[in-house]
């Protein structure tokens, strides 16, 4: 067992808004094999994010993406796109968080 | 067989794509060309304003581009959300170019209009009535919710684009729309299914992001009964099932399922294969009727705001950087209270540290080395412009003199500019994340025509 980041692991992890209220990510995996490995361990759950985004559990959605070996989070944004405390107006570093989450393989 | 070609030069107006693509798209004969000119996603201040994210140079010269392919093939060309936001003045302002090229280059055709900025006296009816409805996660709405906003606009679907298309217009320039329903219009009028139609139109709508060369600029749809085709409009880009599947992703919170006017597309078992090494056939797209219904958008003024940032390279202020931001921000309320004469419901502070911690704003790793150097920025949100400006002027010599110990020389932190503070005028905020349940998506849009030239 070691322990490495989801970045490291992933293809590429990505954030984005959905519009000016949501925020979604995506962990594109390298290969299926990864990708079912990844969805086994059962690591990335709503507590993760929950804990990861200051954002309550049952809010967060999460959507596996068999067709492309690809995990895909979406939750409220934490704040709304482009007001005054929003540091990410495009949300698109957001993701740095997720990617340094730390899973055992 | 039913089938139709459409022809998505670019993710937005504006945005560079090659004259090869061009010449592809005349080549392939498509039956329309269309794409936005707009997105909430640089945030509120363009709605709020009324403005473009773009300059109008750059807007004319693709604008002109476009009508010129257009007339070479005789098709339509949609282009909504026009000037970004979408609203009314917006729309004559992309107007203006069009009937300016047109007369510059002589051209002769029938201009459809489609204005779809919101009366607050309707919405607030509408409201009264309980026809306006939250989204999940949409801030409260009230009356004077509405009244805040300065532009509110609906997001039309397909319904007054097929209209001006119906009533034989030759470009179509719409305020703001999904950027699917400018795409999925044509196929639909033309009798392609709803799901094949929406879920085309939602892999085009970013055109060549479905691609595996995201900048290369534009797609063409081949569209049938039985599903659709993707290939990029640059003859050497390429399109995989994995580039397209993907895209379903992008931006949207749900990878399967995306809501439009009156109806959800459904991608879940839609099925995507290669047909060669540069285009792909998807299969299986669904859809379901829904009630009918147009989203709003509207932002109004949440403050004015000045900036004001100072760079440090000092590591014992680096390392401590926590105790000396408190510290500044006390000596700052304390001289704003008693200069000023202002609270804490007039103004507020919000401090970056570029270089430290000033995205993800958590402080630094736990072990992470310090960094370098920090740029602090400090941005003062008032009521007024005149106010966040004067808090910014007189904290001027606390930003850049501000020691961690009162016992030690004060020290000079490193201001970029003179003056040291900008005035950033208003900000605004998104307020609204509802639909509006009309009996007509008349109420809402307004086709308006004219024959040029």
């Amino acid at each position: 067992m070691k322990k490495v980041t989801l970045s490291q692991y992933a293809k590429y992890v990505r954030s984005k808004n959905a519009g000016p209220f949501w925020l979604t990510f995506e962990i594109f995996l390298k290969n299926k094999e990864d990708y079912d490995k990844l969805v086994a361990m059962n690591v990335v759950t709503q507590e993760l994010i929950s804990k990861l985004y200051n954002t309550p559990a049952d809010q967060v959605q999460i959507f596996l993406c068999d067709n492309i070996d690809t995990i895909k989070i979406s939750i409220p944004r934490p704040v709304i796109q482009g007001s005054p405390q929003d540091k990410d107006i495009h949300g698109g570093q957001q993701s740095v968080f997720l990617a340094n989450a730390e899973i055992e393989i | 067989m039913k089938s139709c070609k459409i022809w998505v030069p670019v993710g937005a107006l504006g945005a560079p794509f090659p004259d090869e693509s061009i010449t592809y798209a005349i080549s392939q004969k498509v039956d329309a060309i269309a794409l936005d000119a707009g997105s909430t996603d640089s945030g509120p201040y363009y709605l709020g304003s009324g403005t473009s994210t773009k300059p109008k140079e750059a807007i004319k010269v693709d604008l002109r581009r476009l009508m010129k392919a257009r007339q070479e093939l005789g098709v339509p060309l949609i282009i909504a959300s026009c000037g970004t936001c979408g609203t009314n003045g917006m729309l004559d302002w992309t107007r203006d170019m069009c009937l300016e090229i047109a007369q510059e280059e002589n051209f002769k055709f029938k201009l459809a209009l489609i204005y779809s900025e919101q009366d607050k006296g309707y919405l607030k009816k509408r409201l009264r009535e309980g026809r306006i409805k939250a989204m999940p996660n949409a801030p409260p709405i009230s009356e004077e919710v509405i009244e805040s906003c300065t532009h509110i606009v609906g997001v039309m679907g397909t319904e007054p684009i097929i209209d001006a298309l119906e009533n034989g217009a030759d470009i179509v320039l719409g305020g703001r729309a999904t950027d699917t329903a400018i795409i999925a219009a044509v196929p639909l009028m033309k009798g392609i299914a709803a799901g094949i139609s929406w879920h085309g139109a939602k892999i085009a709508e970013c055109g060549s992001v479905c691609s595996t060369g995201a900048l290369d600029g534009g797609v063409i749809l081949h569209l049938d009964e039985k599903g659709f085709e993707v290939e990029t409009s640059t003859p050497k880009g390429i399109c995989t099932p994995y580039s397209v599947a993907a895209h379903m992703c992008y931006e949207n919170a749900s990878p399967y399922d995306l809501k439009e006017p009156g109806v959800i597309v459904k991608t879940k078992n839609a099925k995507y294969f290669a047909v060669d090494h540069r285009r792909v056939r998807v299969e299986g797209s669904e859809f379901e009727k829904q009630p009918y219904s147009i989203k709003l958008e509207g932002a109004g003024i949440a403050g004015y705001q000045t900036i004001i940032m100072a760079g440090m390279t000092d590591r014992r202020y680096i390392a401590n950087i926590n105790k000396w931001q408190t510290q500044l921000l006390g000596f700052i309320d304390f001289k704003v209270a008693s200069v000023l004469k202002l609270t804490k419901e007039d103004y507020s502070i919000d401090v970056r540290r570029f270089g430290l911690d000033g995205i993800a704003g958590s402080g630094l790793p736990e072990g992470a080395p310090l960094p370098r150097e920090v740029e602090v920025m400090l941005i003062v949100t008032a009521k007024t412009q005149e106010m966040a400006s004067s808090i910014v002027k007189l904290s001027n010599a606390y930003v850049l003199h501000m020691p961690l110990t009162f016992e030690e020389e004060m020290p000079s932190f490193a201001f970029p500019f003179s003056p040291a503070q900008t005035d950033r005028g208003p900000v605004y905020a998104f307020k609204l994340l509802h639909i509006v349940e009309p009996d007509s998506y008349k109420e809402m849009m307004q086709n308006v025509y004219i024959n040029v030239g």
